[in-house]
């Protein structure tokens, strides 16, 4: 099920929250949620529900034994090592076995068949969740949890399930026991989900428009100024698709007394790509540097380990997103990038104007999501080779070849603007408790939400693009 | 206090909406969607095979898109705000693109015309092959009956831009065995003689083409009367929103127009049951019909529909066509004491049986039999004639 589609907004939502606020007691408040996560997750993957449920019972037992053997290291290790390698191992088998076959079969010229496994909605952002519970709780950072069923609801709790961010336990730990559950919080939290709604419908849908047309087009019709149109208005869609899930994500477990942390902050007017990083998917990026990264020794160690640290952590980065090997290069061409701005770039950038910086920054990233973009490397190269070597546009031929691309081009100005960092009066406006601002903003948010409405129910294009990771 | 009753109104009142719609989903769905002419989506029954195959999810989807309410509401003022705006957007550049086909999200327009991509020979071949050897068996199997084919060109049988005709008409013909006097068709050979014959947003003829096709047709029909004539000029019916003005392209319309006629009077039976009429022309050019669709105004594409003019001297016609033969039955059926208008895709559902050929024609004394459709008519499996 996904957020923007007519069964969650008209039948799931409303009758989670009539039946979550129909009781008074915590655990049953839980248990409605525990249910309800659970019909989320099988509405789309009825079968493979019982692949997260034996995900969080491995995470649970491995918990468990290392409680138990708390006075020996040694089997306590034993207990964690066993937990993470058949977790990741659950996602190796799920998300990459097929990759790893079709790649041996191709370099060893060998013929095994290949295991055709579907990969389950989600499995990476929940896999990534129990491995943070196990890793902390390893780390004796958070305590373990000894109810099956609130580990399971930590894991499979809708809002962050299959297109995160990613939540650590730590984060949701005392939540899941003990939240208050307000009616600001649920006003604000909804109008939290209809901004992600609208960054979703309106925008990231819209310039999904040009994208389609382009890239999937005759790429004799298009020249350099349309792939560069394509590639900006695909890093727009790809932005606004994935912040207004997390967005929604937020709002939705605001709603039910759940504060999840924030996974985007306007990465695109960041000043270079080391920013970036710190502004996009920040649950995922800091995941990679807590739990990879400074296991690995961070930058405690020599250059030349450091530098292989990087590339290990930014190669996982793209991985993680897809058994593919243009995201294994999105990867590291993030942590070469990120190499050069520690080594030499940065201080060539601190020297130059702010805008000057993010024109570089902003530069650098569109060119990487064309990169995202392809999983055939023809295709990409062509696509890279439209924008660098001029091709003047026939416009004619554009409007003839498909004319709806003129419909996708008005989103991307309206896209460019949205991702900036609203005016501080704006700000202001959204956050003041004034009676008048506040039936403004919600005034406003139902507008939004009414806008929202009408184009889904209209039309049925709206896949997210994070579903597959 | 004041915050808390404003965000109780605005959460309350988000919660009372979607509620209402899912209310209306579960507990008072619609039949009809006006809007799209169809049947209106319910949620199918829930059981373990239809959630595992995800039927019922799929239903719950579609059901909401009807039933939640405004939903017509909502998908009209969105079909009209995208298609206004790439209407507004789209014509300076459809004018600049005179003489060529431009594609609206998958919609192809040539001029001011909505029109279909043509098809090459080598993609239609085989299947009219198996269509022609499957005329030639009855042809052969009949010699009682005179067999007559009308192919009508359309936007399928030629580029635009090149000139170019694919061939699949002369191509087709050269596998009948029929003579050549029986055989004739509406001949398009370049966009001028289309967009004269064809409506501008609708796939099918327009008044002109159809009377053009009619005359042709009482020719080829060696019927020993002349066609009738119409009663003065064309007369503007209304606005037509055709068949192809959907979606993204539902903001082009055209003016209709017909020919009135003084058909002589004949009973018409609509699927076996007694009809006043085929179609709704004379509402319509009275000004007292709305709605204005292609069927709606000479007739839908019914299983069978029969035509008795009382005249027994006269012969008996059966007509094996598709919905382009709607405009063009009543007429033919002036000059035949029975005319038979059969659409074998809707036969047996709606008139509960198979359509088997050899007891037809002997049970209903047929003399006559008009093949009559466009290239994709003499393509389709629907149309292959069986019994």
């Amino acid at each position: 099920m996904v957020f923007s589609a007519s069964p969650f907004i008209y039948g799931f939502f409303p009758i989670v929250f009539l039946l979550y606020f129909a009781w008074n007691n915590r655990i049953w408040r839980n248990g409605v949620l525990l249910a309800a996560s659970l019909v989320f997750y099988a509405w789309g993957e009825p079968r493979l529900l019982v692949l997260m449920l034996l995900a969080t019972l491995e995470a649970y037992a491995g918990g468990l034994l290392m409680e138990r053997w708390g006075q020996s290291p040694r089997r306590r290790k034993a207990a964690f090592v066993v937990t993470v390698v058949l977790l990741a191992g659950n996602l190796f088998v799920f998300k990459y076995l097929n990759f790893a076959v079709a790649n041996l079969n191709l370099l060893l010229g060998g013929r095994l068949p290949l295991p055709g496994i579907v990969l389950p909605i989600g499995i990476s952002f929940y896999t990534f969740q129990i491995l943070s519970y196990v890793i902390d709780l390893y780390w004796g950072k958070v305590a373990v949890q000894r109810n099956y069923f609130y580990l399971l609801l930590y894991v499979s709790f809708f809002p962050q399930l299959i297109a995160g961010p990613i939540v650590r336990y730590q984060t949701v730990e005392h939540e899941i026991r003990e939240r208050r559950e307000t009616l600001d919080d649920a006003a604000a939290g909804m109008r939290r989900f209809i901004q992600g709604l609208a960054k979703k419908v309106i925008l990231a849908n819209g310039t999904a428009a040009l994208v389609e047309v382009i890239y999937k087009g005759d790429p004799a019709v298009y020249g350099t100024a349309m792939y560069w149109a394509a590639a900006v208005a695909y890093s727009l869609q790809i932005y606004f698709d994935f912040s207004g899930y997390s967005d929604m994500a937020i709002g939705l477990g605001r709603i039910f007394g759940f504060h999840f942390l924030e996974n985007f902050d306007h990465p695109y007017v960041a000043a270079s790509i080391t920013d970036f990083w710190r502004r996009w998917h920040i649950s995922m990026a800091s995941w990679f540097r807590d739990y990879i990264y400074i296991p690995l020794g961070g930058s405690r160690v020599s250059r030349t380990r450091w530098v292989v640290n990087i590339l290990i952590v930014w190669g996982l980065t793209g991985l993680w997103h897809g058994a593919e090997w243009n995201y294994l290069l999105w990867g590291l061409y993030n942590g070469l990038f990120l190499l050069a701005e520690r080594l030499v770039l940065g201080r060539v950038l601190d020297k130059l104007p702010k805008a000057l910086c993010r024109l570089y920054a902003m530069f650098f990233i569109v060119v990487s999501m064309v990169v995202f973009y392809f999983n055939d490397f023809g295709q990409m190269l062509q696509a890279l080779g439209q924008m660098f070597s001029f091709r003047p546009t026939d416009w004619m031929g554009v409007a003839a070849a498909d004319l709806s691309a003129l419909y996708g081009l008005f989103f991307v100005p309206l896209g460019l603007v949205w991702m900036l960092p609203p005016p501080k009066a704006l700000r202001r406006l959204g956050e003041s408790d004034a009676p008048a601002a506040l039936a403004a903003n919600n005034l406003f948010h139902l507008a939004l939400a009414g806008v929202c409405v009408v184009i889904i129910v209209s039309s049925k294009y709206n896949p997210f693009i994070y579903f597959r990771f | 206090m004041a915050k808390k009753a404003i965000n109780a109104v605005f959460a309350g009142g988000i919660l009372l909406l979607l509620l209402a719609g899912l209310a209306r989903t579960v507990f008072f769905p619609k039949e009809i969607n006006y809007l799209e002419q169809r049947y209106a989506e319910q949620i199918a029954p829930l059981t373990a095979e239809s959630w595992l195959d995800g039927s019922f999810q799929d239903s719950v989807d579609k059901a909401l898109s009807d039933q939640v309410q405004l939903s017509e509401t909502y998908k009209k003022t969105y079909n009209t705000v995208s298609s206004r705006f790439l209407k507004a957007v789209s014509a300076p550049i459809l004018s600049q693109c005179r003489d060529r086909y431009v594609n609206i999200a998958g919609t192809l327009m040539f001029n001011d015309n909505i029109v279909y991509a043509p098809f090459t020979l080598e993609e239609v071949a085989p299947s009219l092959d198996a269509k022609a050897e499957n005329f030639n068996e009855y042809f052969a199997a009949h010699q009682e009956l005179d067999f007559y084919v009308y192919y009508l060109e359309r936007d399928i049988d030629l580029d635009f831009e090149t000139g170019e005709r694919m061939g699949a008409r002369e191509y087709f013909f050269d596998r009948l065995d029929l003579p050549e006097d029986r055989t004739a068709c509406l001949h398009v050979d370049s966009f001028e003689d289309f967009s004269a014959r064809y409506l501008r947003t609708d796939h099918h003829w327009n008044y002109a083409g159809a009377y053009q096709g009619y005359t042709e047709l009482v020719k080829l029909l060696e019927v020993d009367e002349p066609p009738l004539a119409p009663q003065g000029g064309p007369v503007e019916v209304g606005t037509l929103y055709g068949s192809r003005s959907t979606g993204m392209t539902s903001a082009f319309s055209e003016t209709f127009y017909a020919y009135r006629f003084d058909y002589p009077d004949m009973e018409v039976t609509d699927n076996g049951y007694p009809a006043a009429d085929y179609g709704s022309q004379k509402e319509f050019l009275s000004g007292g019909a709305d709605q204005l669709t292609y069927g709606g105004f000479y007739g839908w594409d019914e299983g069978e529909v029969r035509f008795d003019t009382n005249r027994p001297e006269r012969e008996n016609l059966l007509i094996l066509g598709e919905s382009y033969d709607n405009a063009v039955v009543k007429l033919l059926a002036s000059h035949f004491n029975n005319t038979y208008a059969v659409d074998l895709r809707n036969y047996e559902p709606h008139l509960g049986k198979d359509f088997q050929f050899s007891d037809y024609v002997e049970e209903h004394d047929i003399t006559k039999v008009l093949l009559i459709g466009c290239m994709t008519y003499f393509r389709m499996d629907e149309f292959t004639l069986e019994g």
